[in-house]
């Protein structure tokens, strides 16, 4: 298949060699490096495969061998050619295109960042233009060297940087630096205190004087562990101390849901974004729907491949919606009235602490309404570390 | 005898044949490709015969359809049905 292709691209003649040992004429070609394929013997001679070069080649084989050759078919691209060779302005038109696509190509008209976590891909572009890489620069003129110890320089932040040049894309690569935390001085004396009231469940002391035991009731800001120990010198107090703790949260809820549901109706428009331009084409500057939601899209130009071109192409959906009210049963309503407040509790607690436990209880208000509150039980490492 | 001093050698250091005595090297691909590398040119030819000469025979291929696709200097690629591979020598 592949050879089939190549072989077309170059072009190729079939021809008919006439007489009347025609394997004289083949081997003779051999011997003088001549290629041939597809080799089909008749009656009185021979068709086969050659190059146009290897045509050329063949007299002498044909005189030596009392064979007559006979172009019978040209085949493939370059023939193709001179069949139009007459016509200029096509090849002109081609060779403009090529160029117009080449020129296009050479500049870089995306940029894209990854690998950064704090810094925003926002904060990299401008630290990028600082550093000579912005749209629209000659890409050939991108040194990643360069462009990365100028970029290093301009932000402490980054521990690593490269750009990657393919097509008309820049891909930015980032690697940041993480901080180490600041080792602790535990030569300075400080105190363990409580950060928040609870029942204590588990200790573990590395440093200094323990005031509480397992199931001691603490309130905010006593002294759990103490810097002083006898006579000695205040040390660095330092452990863990496990407490249980619980919280109330309130919340009421609507059974009756309102309801956002499409219709199935939608419309799509086409805009064109380029510098100072921004359009959407659109026949009637009337809103299609009377309540609809939008989504936007917008995505550059792409020719093939990472071939960008600096043309934002926009699409905008308009989705006809119907507002409806859904009636939900109290069970419904329980779920998910549940589910919501575990969520928004998990987000106030953070990682610093975890639900060991939940107990609700509901009370209906009225026909459409319920009240929900939650217990829950939550552990907690309550040591905070004071400095006299 | 000289050619058999070749051939001994040949097996001793282990230097494969087709290269070392320039014999033929035949692969068949099923009953349907046969590839003849070292050939010296083909005899005769048509789509129920091919004869092809080698530096120590002359190997026919007997099928139907035959068709050389292509041929070079050194090497015959035939296809069709063949049925046998014989050496004249």
């Amino acid at each position: 298949m592949a050879v089939r292709i190549l072989n077309w691209f170059l072009g190729y003649l079939i021809i008919f060699v006439r007489g009347n040992f025609p394997e004289r004429f083949v081997n003779l070609c051999t011997e003088k490096g001549i290629y041939l394929w597809n080799l089909k013997r008749v009656e009185s001679g021979m068709y086969l495969r050659v190059s146009p070069k290897g045509l050329k080649m063949m007299k002498r084989p044909a005189r030596i061998s009392h064979c007559h050759i006979k172009i019978c078919e040209k085949k493939g691209l370059p023939f193709k050619f001179k069949k139009h060779k007459k016509r200029k302005v096509l090849f002109i038109g081609f060779i403009i295109c090529a160029g117009i696509i080449f020129y296009l190509g050479s500049f870089i008209w995306v940029i894209r960042v990854d690998g950064n976590a704090k810094i925003t891909a926002d904060e990299i572009k401008i630290i990028s233009e600082t550093c000579g890489l912005k749209q629209g620069v000659l890409k050939y003129a991108v040194d990643p060297n360069k462009f990365q110890n100028n970029a290093i320089k301009a932000e402490p932040r980054l521990a690593w940087i490269w750009v990657d040049v393919k097509g008309t894309v820049a891909y930015v690569h980032v690697r940041e630096k993480t901080t180490a935390e600041k080792p602790v001085n535990v030569k300075v004396p400080c105190d363990l205190v409580a950060s928040r009231s609870g029942v204590i469940k588990s200790i573990i002391v590395r440093r200094g004087n323990l005031l509480v035991k397992e199931g001691d009731t603490v309130v905010e800001g006593q002294v759990l562990i103490s810097a002083d120990k006898g006579e000695l010198t205040p040390v660095h107090a330092d452990g863990d101390i496990l407490a249980t703790y619980w919280m109330e949260k309130k919340k009421t809820y609507s059974l009756n849901r309102e309801i956002t549901e499409y219709t199935g109706k939608e419309r799509t428009y086409y805009g064109i974004k380029k510098g100072n331009l921004d359009f959407y084409i659109k026949m009637n500057k009337k809103e299609p729907y009377e309540k609809y939601t939008i989504e936007e899209t917008e995505n550059n130009l792409r020719l093939w491949g990472d071939l960008y071109l600096p043309i934002v192409v926009k699409k905008q959906w308009y989705k006809e919606t119907v507002n409806s009210i859904e009636r939900l049963s109290v069970q419904q309503a329980n779920v998910l009235c549940e589910a919501e407040m575990t969520d928004s509790f998990v987000k106030e607690i953070g990682n610093t602490a975890f639900i060991k436990n939940k107990t609700a209880n509901v009370k209906e208000i009225d026909s459409d309404t319920i009240e929900m509150s939650i217990i829950f039980e939550c552990e907690k490492n309550i040591g905070l570390k004071r400095y006299r | 005898m000289k050619k058999k001093l070749a051939e001994i050698a040949a097996e001793e250091f282990e230097i494969p044949k087709e290269v070392a005595l320039d014999m033929p090297r035949i692969t068949i691909v099923g009953d349907r490709d046969i590839t003849i590398e070292n050939s010296r040119g083909i005899i005769s030819y048509d789509d129920k015969q091919i004869k092809v000469n080698t530096k120590t025979a002359v190997i026919t291929v007997k099928g139907d359809g035959l068709q050389i696709s292509c041929i070079t200097n050194d090497g015959v690629c035939i296809s069709g049905v063949a049925d046998s591979v014989e050496f004249l020598r």
